[in-house]
């Protein structure tokens, strides 16, 4: 019970571990210095710290794992291949991942539904209380929408789909447009429709408490509770295989390592022209219209910009097998130049490669896989995951002290 | 140039009028047959099937309606005259979004010489009512996407994107579609 045992444990054999650890995490530290890929391991991490990890099915999608527990016990679950998306506000989980029986929501006896609309289509399911917890961070009540395709959504909701999709289990919306509440739309559902809409959740404004809306998680934190940053490591236009970590840090300037020094602040604001009605910034690039805004969204897997077809210099860029660019010559070197509302301004060269050259590759991380952004619209630029690899991102969030910015 | 994309999506599902189109319709003609119960429902059922789905409105394949453009929420449309002898209905409204900013939401509608829509885009905090405005073209369940959402089938070519709270997008029939047209000049919206 005194110091002098506790010395006699520690003595040669233990000291020997320790060494061979020291040289375990030298040599480990070594090889994660290589890049992307590999066979390195995850990389450690702090408290408030999780894994970043590449799907390995997928190109560019980045996940990590998330546990839910009924609230106030310790029945959990822990659910693996979860999205984390930069581009929504709000945990989603498909239905067929979860066999946690979390308490529904409910308002008035009636079971609170969302309809919650990304922009290329929407996910309906229930809404249910639980306590996630993210890291090391404490575990923390908020609401999570459940996604069933096999119920009917109402028609104001369009077509949903779940976001089962490729292995996903769900989505972890920790960004844009930077609140605490999703703005989701929201119902009362019955066995024999959605009539209604439930007062605890019917909102406009982004400021307020709604005790039945799907809520970003980290903005209930005790602390790091202003943003996060996400670290992805640097790529050769070659890409990298799996296993490709990276990092994601909750809070900013509240721990020693989620500090903005060195990242470069793009405020929002709505009284920007880009700022006013989306929340995004001034954007210029390559074969955009003048006038352009962007946004950061690491739940696109490419950068989208442009209508398919246009050239830039010698270059001429058209899309192939669907979905991607496959300019001329390839890697094809493309500009973006962003503008805070604050006025900052970085100019970002990237870079397209020709998807034909890379549709058999075993690589599933590519910072450089682009495609057109709609068939019409030349003057947004989304900044998917490609933008990520390589640095670190900063999502600040809208509080009481705190105006949303990007930074990076 | 437009670009001619393939295939995407897994389940190019074909034609599938469906319930909607039915129920609206069963709706709207119930005062037409009501001798009795059992001749009124045979009736409704018929007409559901052969008649209604044409005269649905403000969908793809389908006169345009500016009483099925209210039905969609919007009750201010433009009309303008497009080169070829086509019609464009621009359809808008205000509204507030999550943020507390007001958006102007719009959909635009494009009709042939013959008056029947072909062609429309959209622009706006969440998508439209798809489930109209495609006439049942929507391939159901529509597989997840996060990104893009790219899909080519033979009576409909659908590209949807954008972020949250900003939701872009645009859909044709390719076998409508009158020779020369220039799809993305008419489909722009400001």
């Amino acid at each position: 019970m005194n110091a002098p045992d506790l010395r006699d444990l520690s003595s040669f054999p233990l000291r020997l571990l320790g060494r061979l650890l020291a040289l375990f995490l030298l040599f480990s530290g070594i090889a994660s210095c290589g890049g992307g890929g590999g066979s390195s391991g995850p990389p450690a991490v702090s408290s408030n710290q999780m894994v970043v990890s590449l799907l390995s099915t997928q190109w560019n999608i980045p996940t990590v794992s998330v546990t839910l527990c009924i609230p106030g016990t310790t029945t959990c679950q822990t659910v693996d291949n979860i999205l984390l998306d930069t581009g929504s506000v709000g945990l989603r989980i498909s239905h067929a991942a979860l066999s946690l029986g979390l308490p529904p929501v409910s308002d008035g006896g009636s079971e609170v539904d969302e309809c919650y609309q990304f922009s290329s289509g929407s996910v309906f399911g229930p809404v249910v209380s639980a306590d996630v917890v993210l890291g090391g961070e404490p575990a923390v009540t908020v609401d999570v929408q459940v996604s069933n395709a096999s119920l009917t959504p109402p028609s104001s909701c369009g077509t949903a789909s779940s976001v089962t999709s490729g292995g996903v289990n769900g989505i972890l919306g920790i960004g844009y447009p930077f609140t605490q509440y999703d703005g989701g739309l929201y119902y009362l559902c019955s066995s024999s429709g959605c009539p209604s809409q439930p007062s605890c959740s019917t909102t406009q404004g982004s400021t307020g408490t709604f005790p039945c809306q799907v809520a970003n998680p980290v903005f209930s934190f005790p602390s790091d509770n202003n943003g996060i940053l996400l670290s992805l490591p640097s790529l050769s236009s070659e890409g990298a295989p799996a296993p490709v970590y990276g990092t994601l840090t909750f809070g900013l300037n509240t721990q020693s390592d989620n500090s903005l020094s060195g990242l470069t602040i793009y405020g929002i604001s709505a009284s920007n022209s880009c700022g006013s009605n989306d929340s995004f910034i001034e954007a210029s690039f390559t074969g955009g219209a003048s006038g352009s805004c962007g946004f950061l969204d690491s739940g696109s897997n490419g950068l989208f910009f442009g209508t398919g077809t246009f050239k830039s210099g010698s270059e001429t860029f058209t899309v192939c097998n669907t979905y991607w660019y496959c300019p001329s010559s390839s890697p094809a070197p493309i500009s973006l130049t962003l503008t805070g509302a604050n006025n900052t301004t970085g100019t970002f060269s990237l870079s397209v490669i020709d998807e034909n050259n890379i549709v058999n590759s075993p690589n599933i991380a590519w910072n450089d896989l682009a495609g057109p952004y709609s068939a019409s619209n030349d003057s947004t630029f989304d900044a998917g995951l490609p933008f990520f690899f390589g640095r670190t991102v900063a999502v600040g969030y809208q509080t009481e002290s705190q105006n949303p910015f990007w930074a990076f | 140039m437009f670009p001619m994309l393939r295939d995407r999506d897994p389940c190019a599902s074909p034609l599938s009028f469906g319930r909607l189109a039915l129920r609206k319709g069963g709706q709207s003609q119930s005062g037409l047959l009501c001798t009795s119960r059992r001749i009124f429902w045979g009736g409704a059922f018929f007409l559901a099937l052969f008649l209604l789905p044409k005269t649905a409105g403000a969908a793809i394949g389908q006169p345009f309606s500016s009483r099925e453009a209210a039905r969609l929420g919007y009750s201010h449309v433009a009309t303008a005259s497009l080169p070829g002898s086509l019609t464009a209905y621009t359809l808008s409204r205000t509204v507030t979004n999550p943020l507390g900013h007001e958006v102007t939401e719009r959909i635009r509608e494009v009709a042939g010489p013959d008056g029947v829509v072909f062609a429309l885009s959209w622009s706006g905090i969440h998508p439209p009512d798809l489930g109209r405005l495609l006439g049942g073209r929507l391939p159901s369940p529509l597989p997840f996407v996060r990104g893009p959402r790219i899909l080519s089938q033979p009576n409909l070519e659908l590209r949807m994107g954008g972020s949250v709270l900003h939701a872009e997008g645009s859909a044709w029939d390719p076998r409508r579609i009158p020779p020369g047209t220039n799809l993305p000049a008419i489909l722009a919206l400001p």
